[in-house]
């Protein structure tokens, strides 16, 4: 077209799916670190009890 | 309330005569600011006169930010925040109070730095109500919003570099309608019906309303 | 949070939005006819406009997320970790619009930048709430980052107005009417007019998403710390008993000879 276009897609798309990539990195990790820290929770707390 | 906005505002005062922080370091490091900007553009008397009001404004903005990162260090030490509070002072006091001794401090400042306009850029001044005027109202401007963000910032280390990233922003209308004002009264064509006179009357009020509903807020916390 | 319905939500909101905003590139920029004065230059509007549209959306739902927070019948730390997810997300489409701006604009007059009202507004908006974000991210206990938060992004809310009205001014009370407004002024219909509402749709979408996914991610690390702080705290007073059941214990020692016998 003339450049102008197609860089002005690039960027938007770029950005937003970088972004996109990197909060469903960032909450996939989390969940990920989350769930066995709540297992090991409950295993130790319970021969306490 | 009232009773508590002048005891803050003398003590604060107070402590500025004893350590004389504005008169000893502000004030000498604006009119640097002031010599620096005729290195850094022209020294052509055209272009100086051109600038000038731009120049002062800014110059008060830099300065602003160190008189009231000042104003609530004070109290930032040993907690003496809370023990003001302890004291039953009213939260809308201690804002209104601190804005009035860093707007006495400021203003001070500018009237010696107008000075040194005066006499490094050789301006001509021909509306000379307008320029006080707005002075007046930009300083009251500057200095409410400029406690109120200097209290959110307080307590964090990166205080100083984020003190000017939160307030630069936010006082920009000032310097900009203090600017245009303060060249319309130089060069004679404004009345005090100027709109840009108003806008820095609506910024000040609009701040120092902010400042006294959230300061209780901002301090409590 | 957690829950099925909440991912099943979340993810049908992925889906659509993508669908939505390939559906925009895709008509945007092929199926749209070019404009007759700007040529292919018009169809950067299917996405310079809703970008910034999101942008003062995101900064909307920051402020009133932020009074809610503020007031106190409603106080929750929810409205608040809400207030920060979509000030991130306004930031992010906030340097977009600046970004497609100066792109749209370096051909259609010429500059990267001019001193527009709406441009400067904009990246006065942009600086604003890095600044809010900067705030956030100073240590503090929930509480006090919340309230301070909340004030700081609520006062930049405030402050748009009255710097959109000074640049206003500014740019037309010395100097004639700027270039923007012939150029922009384009007239749309048919085609064009719905990709437009497609793009607008598309990245509110887009915003939805992102908003929910950034703020799932702030529960989370909220919940985080509040765990480990939790726990700390109670390790502290199991240490405290501990000493306290020492010091007790030492004390009854000493009484002990001389009252019991």
């Amino acid at each position: 077209m003339n450049g102008y276009v197609e860089a002005g897609y690039l960027v938007v798309l770029g950005t937003l799916g970088g972004y996109s990539a990197t909060l469903a990195g960032r909450s996939k990790k989390m969940r990920k670190a989350l769930i066995p820290a709540k297992v090991e929770d409950q295993n130790k707390s319970r021969p306490n009890d | 309330m009232w009773r508590d906005v002048i005891l803050i505002a003398v003590k604060d005062l107070r402590i500025e005569l004893r350590s004389k922080v504005t008169a000893n370091q502000i004030l000498p490091f604006s009119l640097v600011v002031l010599i620096i900007f005729a290195f850094a553009l022209d020294t052509s008397p055209a272009t100086l006169q051109k600038v000038a009001p731009g120049l002062f404004w800014v110059a008060v903005l830099f300065s602003a930010i160190f008189s009231v990162e000042r104003a609530t260090a004070i109290e930032s030490d040993q907690n003496a925040g809370d023990g003001l509070l302890i004291y039953g002072v009213d939260p809308g006091g201690i804002f209104l109070g601190k804005v009035l001794s860093t707007f006495i401090q400021l203003f001070f400042l500018e009237v010696v730095l107008l000075a040194g306009v005066v006499v490094l850029y050789s301006p001509k001044v021909a509306g000379w109500p307008l320029v006080l005027l707005s002075s007046l109202f930009a300083t009251l401007g500057i200095c409410g919003a400029g406690v109120m963000y200097s209290q959110l910032a307080s307590g964090s280390k990166a205080k100083q570099t984020l003190l000017p990233l939160l307030l630069i922003p936010i006082v920009s209308p000032v310097l900009l309608a203090g600017t245009k004002a303060w060249q319309d009264g130089f060069s004679g064509s404004g009345t005090l019906g100027d709109p840009w006179l108003r806008l820095l009357i609506i910024f000040a009020v609009v701040y120092l309303a902010l400042g006294t509903i959230f300061y209780s807020a901002i301090l409590e916390d | 949070m957690e829950s099925k319905g909440y991912l099943w939500t979340r993810r049908s909101v992925g889906l659509v939005s993508l669908i939505l905003v390939v559906a925009t590139v895709i008509y945007g920029l092929w199926i749209t006819p070019p404009d007759v004065i700007q040529g292919n230059l018009v169809r950067l509007i299917y996405v310079h406009p809703p970008v910034a549209w999101v942008a003062y959306l995101a900064y909307g739902v920051t402020s009133i997320a932020s009074v809610l927070y503020l007031w106190k019948r409603t106080r929750n730390i929810k409205w608040d970790l809400l207030a920060a997810s979509s000030a991130e997300v306004g930031v992010i489409f906030t340097g977009l619009t600046l970004i497609t701006g100066s792109i749209w604009g370096r051909p259609a007059w010429g500059v990267w930048w001019t001193w527009d009202a709406r441009l400067t507004t904009t990246a006065l908006l942009f600086v604003l709430y890095l600044g809010y974000l900067a705030l956030r991210r100073v240590p503090a206990d929930n509480h006090r980052r919340a309230t301070r938060s909340a004030i700081a992004g609520l006062v930049a809310f405030v402050d748009v107005p009255i710097v959109h009205q000074s640049v206003v001014w500014w740019r037309t009370l010395h100097q004639s009417a700027t270039v923007l407004n012939s150029s922009l002024s384009l007239k749309i219909h048919g085609v064009m007019a719905w990709t437009l509402l497609l793009g607008f749709i598309a990245f509110t979408f887009v915003y939805v998403w992102m908003l929910m996914h950034r703020y799932e991610i702030a529960t989370i690390e909220q919940e985080a710390l509040d765990a480990e702080l939790e726990q700390l705290l109670e390790e502290r007073q199991h240490e405290s008993e501990i000493e306290l059941a020492e010091d007790v214990l030492g004390d009854a020692q000493v009484d002990q000879p001389s009252k019991v016998y």
